[in-house]
C-alpha cells in the first residue's frame, strides 16, 4: 500500500514536471520566434510580387518572380562583390596582423614585465574609438588621394578598425593554451614563428575561427565608414540597403528579396560562430 | 616568459631576441588606421574651416568651435549640444537598462534543457547579424508604417487609428530597434555565463529548497556579474557608435530630436561642411564615451566586491 | 628575433600600408576608354536620362557611368566632393543653389572655351538660344555659362478636378493661401480616405524648405534685412510657419514628416487627394497613361498672399564640369553634357514614353512646341509660371541675397534643413511656434555673423 501510494506521488510529479516542461516549451518557442518575427517576414515577403507584398500577411502563393527580378540587376552583383572583397581581405588581413600579435601578447618576450599588459590594454581600447573620430581626416585625404573610388581605402580603415577585436578575441583563446609545450618546443629548437604556426594555430584554430567568423560579420554589416569612404562603384551592401530609404513608391517584395540576400550570409555565418564567439568575448574581458 | 631564454645563450644581455616583429606590424596599422586620424581630429577641432567657404581662410580657432556647442548664454535656452548629448545618454542608457534586463530573464529561460533549445536559442540570436540598415528599412516598411505595415494594420483592426510611430515618437522607435538589435548580444554573453556556473551549485541550490525566485535573482545574478559587465560595457561603445539604424528611419529626426552625437557629427561634416566644428564634437564623442565606459567598469567592479 | 628582423618587419608594414595609398589611388583606366563618371538624384526624369544613356549614348570611346542616390545623399556627397577637390564624379549633377557658389569658388568648370571649340554646325544644331533665359541664366556667373540645365521646374498647385466637382467647389485662377487652406479643409474627408492637400513635409531644405520657403516669400517675409539682420521672428513668417502647420494638421496626409515628394505624388496619383503644391515637373507623370488621375487634374499658380506674384519656385537640375578631372574626362564629359540637354534628347525621351512623363521640361523653348506639350494640360501654366519667376527678387522686402525657395548661400543647406527641422517639430507639437522661431532665428543670425555677412 504505501509503494502504491509513493508510486502515485512519484508518477504525478513526473506528470506535473513534464507539463511544465511542455509549458516552458511552447513559451520558449512562442518567443523566440516573436523576436524572430520580422526577419521571418522579410524572408517570406520575398516570395511575393509587389502586388501580393503591399499589404501584410503570411498566407499567399509564393512566386520566385522578385527574386528573379532583384538576381537579374547588375547593381545588386557589384554591391554583392564589393561587400564580399572587404570581406575576404579585411578579415584575412585583420587576422595575418592580429594573430601574431596575440601571440606575441601571451607567449612573446617583450622588453618590460607589463609590456603585454599595456600593449593588450593599448588594443582594446582602440575598439572603443567610435568611426567619427576618425572620418574627417579619412574623407579629406582619401578625396585629395583619389581613394574614395576604390576600394582600398575604406579597407584599410576596416582592417586598422578589426585588428584590435581579432587580437582582443585570439588572445583569450591562446591564453588557454599550456605554455609547457611551447617551453618544450622551444628547447626542441623550434623557433617561435614555428611555434606560432605548428602549434598555437593548429591548437586554437576554434578560436581563430571564431574571431574571423565575428570580424567578417562586423564588416559585412558595417555602415558608417562604408557609407562615407566609398562611392558608388565600390559602396557595400549596407549602403545599398541604405538607398532604400528613400523610396519611389512602395517596393516590398524587392526590398525584402535584396535584404534577405543581403542579410543571411551573415545570420548564417553568426549562427556557425556562437560558442567560440562566446568564449572570445567573454574570455578576454573575465581576464581583463 | 622564459621560453626564449633557451635559445640565447651566451648572448650578452637577451637584448636582440625580443618578439616585437609579431606586434608592431598590427600595432602601426591600427595606429595610422585610428590614433593619427583622431589627433588630426582634434587638431582639426581647434581650427576655423568651412569646407563650403573657401573664401574664408583656415585659422587657429582656439575653443571657439568646443564653445559653440558648449556655451550657455542663458539657462533657460540651452544650446542644442545638451539636447543631443541628452537623447544620445537617454537612448543609450534605456536600450542597455533594457538589454541587460530582457537579456537577463530570456537568458535565463534559454538556460532550460527543453527539445530543441539550439533552434530557440538560434532564432533569437539571429537580429543581432542582420545589418542595421537593412532591419531599419524592413521595420519602418514593414511593421511601423501605418498603412501598410503590421503596426498599422493591427491597430486599425483594433478600432484605434494608428499614430506615427517615426515621426511622433521617434526616440521609442530608435530604442526598440537598438534594443531588438542587441538584446541577442546580451543573451548570447548571459546565457554563457548561466551555462558556467557549476552544476554542484544548481543541486545543492535544490537540496536546500532555494526557492525558484531567490535562486535567480540572489544566486545566479550575482554569479554572472563580470559576463553583465562585459556585455554592458561593449553594449554600451557599441550603441552610441550606431549610425545607420538612426539615418534610415528617423533621419534624426524630426527636427533634431532623435539624433545621436554621431548622427550629429556626420551632420555638420556633410551638411554643414563644417570640419572645425565637426571636429569638436568627434572629439567630445570620443571622450563621452571613455568616460561612459570608466564609470560603468568601476560600479560594476564594485557591486561585483559587494557580493563576494 | 633579431633586431634586424624587427626593423625588417616594421619597414615592410609601413611601406605597405603607405604603398597601398600612394598606388592604389585613381583608378588605372582601360587604354583608350575614358569614363565619365556621374550621380543623378532619383526622380523619375533623371531616371529616364539614366536609362537612354545605356541605350542611345554612343561616344567612341567613352562609358558613362550613372549612378543614382537619393536626393539628399547626392547633394552632401557633391558638395563635399567639390570642396575637398575630389574627382569620383566627373559632371556634377546640381541646381543653381550650388552653380553660384561654385562657380564663384572655382568648383565648376568654366564652359564657354567648350563652346568657343565647337564647329559652327554643332553650335547650330545645340541652339544655345533655345535654353529658357531665366534657367540658363541661373547657371551663369558674370557672363560665362558654368552649367548646361537639364531640366527645370518651377511650382505650381495641383488639384482633383472630380473630387473638387463633387464637393461644388471651384479653384481660382490665381488663389491665395488662405483660399487654397479653405479648399483644402472642405475636400478634407478622412472617413472616406481622402486626404484635402498634400505637401512635403520631410524636413531637408531641398525637401519640405522648397514649398515652405515659398510659402514665406508669399506671405512678405525674408531671413535677412539688407543689413543682415536675421528676420526670422516677424509676424509676416510666422504667419506663414501657422499657415503650413495649419494646412498639414488640418487638411494634409497622414504620418506628415515622413513625406518626400515620392510619397506625395504617390498619394495624388492615387485619385485620394485634393490639392497637391509642388514642382511643375511633377504633373507629367501624373498625367501619364497609368496614372489613375490622367485628365482629371486641374493647374493653377502658385498661391501668393501678401506678394503678389513671383511666388512660385525655380529649380533646375543642370550638370556641371569637375574642373579637377583629367582634360579627356572634360572634353568626353562636355559631350556627354551636349547630348543629354539637346533637342534630338528631347525627341529621344518622347520615343521612350509617349506621354512626356520622361521629357526633361523648362530648358528648352522648343520643347513646348513638341506635339506632346501642346496636348499637355499643364503646358501653359507651366510656360506661364516659368515666364513670372524672377530669382533676384525673391520679396516683398529687399534682400541682399538670390533665391526663391533657397538663399543662394553656402551656409543656407545646413541652415534651411535646421529650419525645416525646427518646422517640422513644430508641426507635430514637439516645440511651440515660439520656440521653433527662437531656434530658427538663432541659427540664421548664426550664420550671418559666422558667415561674415553681417559686417
Amino acid at each position: 500500500m504505501q509503494d502504491n501510494y509513493i508510486q502515485r506521488k512519484k508518477r504525478g510529479m513526473r506528470v506535473r514536471r513534464l507539463v511544465g516542461k511542455l509549458i516552458l516549451t511552447l513559451i520558449i518557442y512562442t518567443i523566440a520566434l516573436f523576436y524572430f518575427s520580422p526577419i521571418l517576414y522579410m524572408f517570406l515577403s520575398g516570395f511575393k510580387t509587389e502586388q501580393q507584398a503591399v499589404m501584410p500577411s503570411f498566407f499567399f502563393k509564393p512566386t520566385l518572380a522578385t527574386y528573379k527580378k532583384v538576381l537579374g540587376d547588375p547593381t545588386m552583383y557589384q554591391y554583392l562583390r564589393n561587400s564580399l572583397l572587404q570581406v575576404l581581405v579585411g578579415t584575412g588581413a585583420s587576422l595575418l596582423f592580429g594573430v601574431p600579435a596575440a601571440f606575441a601578447l601571451v607567449f612573446g618576450k617583450l622588453k618590460k614585465k607589463d609590456s603585454a599588459g599595456k600593449f593588450y590594454l593599448w588594443f582594446i581600447t582602440t575598439i572603443l574609438l567610435p568611426p567619427v573620430a576618425v572620418l574627417i581626416p579619412l574623407f579629406t585625404l582619401y578625396q585629395k588621394l583619389q581613394l574614395i573610388n576604390t576600394p582600398f581605402g575604406v579597407m584599410l580603415a576596416y582592417i586598422g578598425f578589426h585588428i584590435p577585436i581579432v587580437v582582443w578575441m585570439v588572445y583569450s583563446f591562446f591564453s588557454d593554451l599550456p605554455i609547457e609545450i611551447f617551453e618544450a618546443a622551444g628547447l626542441d629548437g623550434c623557433t617561435k614563428v614555428q611555434q606560432m604556426v605548428k602549434i598555437a594555430i593548429p591548437l586554437a584554430r576554434t578560436g581563430i575561427i571564431s574571431a574571423g567568423l565575428l570580424v567578417a560579420v562586423f564588416i559585412w554589416n558595417e555602415f558608417f565608414l562604408g557609407f562615407n569612404l566609398t562611392g558608388n562603384p565600390t559602396a557595400t551592401l549596407p549602403v545599398y540597403m541604405s538607398r532604400f530609404r528613400e523610396q519611389q513608391g512602395m517596393f516590398v517584395a524587392q526590398l525584402s528579396a535584396s535584404s534577405t540576400i543581403a542579410v543571411l550570409p551573415a545570420i548564417i555565418l553568426g549562427w556557425m560562430s556562437q560558442k567560440a564567439l562566446v568564449k572570445g568575448l567573454t574570455g578576454g574581458a573575465v581576464k581583463g | 616568459m622564459t621560453s626564449g631564454a633557451i635559445h640565447h645563450m651566451g648572448s650578452p644581455m637577451n637584448t636582440r631576441k625580443y618578439d616585437y616583429g609579431f606586434i608592431l606590424p598590427a600595432v602601426i596599422f591600427v595606429a595610422i588606421m585610428t590614433q593619427v586620424p583622431f589627433l588630426l581630429t582634434i587638431i582639426y577641432s581647434f581650427l576655423r574651416w568651412n569646407l563650403s567657404r573657401p573664401d574664408i581662410p583656415r585659422t587657429f580657432a582656439g575653443f571657439d568651435n568646443y564653445a559653440y556647442f558648449l556655451k550657455i548664454d542663458t539657462l533657460k535656452h540651452l544650446p542644442e549640444f545638451y539636447s543631443i548629448l541628452w537623447q544620445t545618454f537617454f537612448i543609450t542608457g534605456t536600450t542597455l537598462i533594457l538589454c541587460s534586463v530582457g537579456g537577463f530573464l530570456l537568458a535565463v529561460l534559454l538556460d532550460h534543457d527543453i527539445p530543441g533549445i539550439n533552434i530557440a536559442r538560434t532564432l533569437m540570436l539571429g537580429p543581432f547579424f542582420v545589418m542595421s540598415t537593412a532591419s531599419g528599412v524592413i521595420w519602418k516598411t514593414t511593421i511601423f508604417n501605418t498603412t501598410f505595415g503590421w503596426y498599422g494594420v493591427i491597430m486599425k483592426s483594433l478600432g484605434f487609428t494608428p499614430v506615427d510611430l517615426v515621426s511622433y515618437h521617434p526616440l521609442a522607435v530608435i530604442i526598440v530597434l537598438f534594443t531588438w538589435q542587441w538584446m541577442p548580444f546580451f543573451i548570447l554573453v548571459l546565457l554563457a555565463g548561466l551555462q558556467g556556473i557549476p552544476n554542484d551549485l544548481i543541486d545543492s541550490m535544490k537540496i536546500d529548497g532555494v526557492n525558484w525566485f531567490q535562486g535567480i535573482f540572489g544566486i545566479k545574478l550575482p554569479l554572472i556579474m563580470t559576463h553583465m559587465r562585459v556585455a554592458i560595457m561593449l553594449g554600451l561603445v557599441f550603441i552610441i557608435k550606431e549610425f545607420g539604424l538612426i539615418l534610415v528611419t528617423t533621419a534624426g529626426g524630426p527636427g533634431t530630436r532623435s539624433y545621436t552625437l554621431p548622427y550629429a557629427v556626420y551632420m555638420q561634416i556633410f551638411s554643414a561642411n563644417n570640419v572645425g566644428r565637426a571636429g569638436a564634437l568627434a572629439t567630445m564623442t570620443v571622450l563621452l564615451t571613455l568616460v561612459l565606459v570608466n564609470l560603468i567598469y568601476r560600479s560594476i567592479v564594485k557591486r561585483n566586491t559587494q557580493y563576494m | 628575433m633579431k633586431k634586424r628582423n624587427v626593423l625588417l618587419v616594421v619597414l615592410i608594414t609601413v611601406l605597405l600600408v603607405m604603398g597601398t595609398f600612394v598606388f592604389a589611388g585613381g583608378a588605372k583606366e582601360a587604354d583608350g576608354v575614358v569614363t565619365v563618371n556621374i550621380a543623378l538624384a532619383n526622380n523619375p526624369i533623371s531616371q529616364a536620362l539614366s536609362k537612354l544613356t545605356q541605350t542611345n549614348y554612343k561616344a567612341d570611346g567613352v562609358v558613362v557611368n550613372v549612378s543614382v542616390l537619393p536626393e539628399n545623399d547626392l547633394r552632401q556627397r557633391l558638395t563635399t566632393e567639390a570642396s575637398t577637390g575630389g574627382t569620383t564624379y566627373d559632371i556634377f549633377y546640381i541646381g543653381p543653389y550650388e552653380a553660384q557658389t561654385w562657380a564663384r569658388n572655382g568648383w565648376l568648370e568654366n564652359l564657354d572655351p567648350y563652346f568657343a571649340a565647337l564647329s559652327a554646325e554643332k553650335l547650330a544644331w545645340y541652339d544655345k538660344g533655345d535654353l529658357i533665359k531665366g534657367m540658363a541664366d541661373s547657371l551663369a556667373l558674370d557672363g560665362a555659362q558654368f552649367g548646361l540645365p537639364f531640366y527645370g521646374e518651377s511650382s505650381f498647385i495641383m488639384y482633383n478636378k472630380e473630387l473638387f466637382a463633387a464637393k461644388g467647389l471651384t479653384m481660382p485662377q490665381e488663389p491665395t493661401w488662405d483660399e487654397i487652406y479653405e479648399l483644402a479643409k472642405k475636400i478634407h474627408d478622412p472617413s472616406k480616405g481622402i486626404v484635402g492637400m498634400t505637401m512635403r513635409g520631410a524636413p531637408g531644405w531641398g525637401m519640405s524648405g522648397a514649398p515652405f520657403v515659398t510659402m514665406v516669400n508669399a506671405f512678405g517675409g525674408r531671413f535677412f534685412d539688407m543689413d543682415w539682420n536675421a528676420t526670422v521672428d516677424t509676424p509676416e513668417q510666422r504667419e506663414a510657419w501657422q499657415m503650413y502647420k495649419k494646412i498639414l494638421r488640418e487638411a494634409g496626409q497622414p504620418d506628415i514628416l515622413s513625406y518626400t515628394y515620392n510619397e506625395c505624388i504617390a498619394l495624388m496619383a492615387s485619385g485620394k487627394c485634393g490639392i497637391y503644391y509642388d514642382a511643375t515637373s511633377i504633373a507629367p507623370p501624373l498625367e501619364a497613361d497609368d496614372s489613375a488621375v490622367k485628365g482629371k487634374l486641374g493647374y493653377v499658380m502658385a498661391p501668393h498672399q501678401k506678394l503678389k506674384s513671383n511666388t512660385a519656385w525655380l529649380w533646375n537640375w543642370s550638370m556641371g564640369i569637375n574642373p579637377k578631372s583629367s582634360k579627356a574626362k572634360k572634353q568626353a564629359a562636355f559631350d556627354y553634357m551636349l547630348w543629354a540637354t539637346s533637342k534630338d534628347y528631347a525627341k529621344m525621351s518622347i520615343e521612350l514614353d509617349p506621354s512626356g512623363a520622361s521629357t526633361p521640361p523648362a530648358a528648352r523653348s522648343s520643347t513646348y512646341e513638341l506635339p506632346v506639350y501642346a496636348k499637355a494640360p499643364y503646358a501653359a501654366m507651366t510656360l506661364k509660371t516659368l515666364e513670372g519667376m524672377d530669382f533676384t527678387k525673391p520679396t516683398l522686402e529687399p534682400v541682399p541675397y538670390v533665391g526663391l525657395q533657397y538663399i543662394a548661400i553656402p551656409e543656407f543647406a545646413d541652415a534651411g534643413t535646421k529650419m525645416t527641422e525646427y518646422l517640422a517639430d513644430y508641426v507635430v507639437d514637439k516645440i511651440s511656434l515660439d520656440e521653433a522661431i527662437r531656434r530658427t532665428q538663432e541659427v540664421f543670425d548664426k550664420v550671418a555673423v559666422d558667415g561674415n555677412y553681417r559686417k
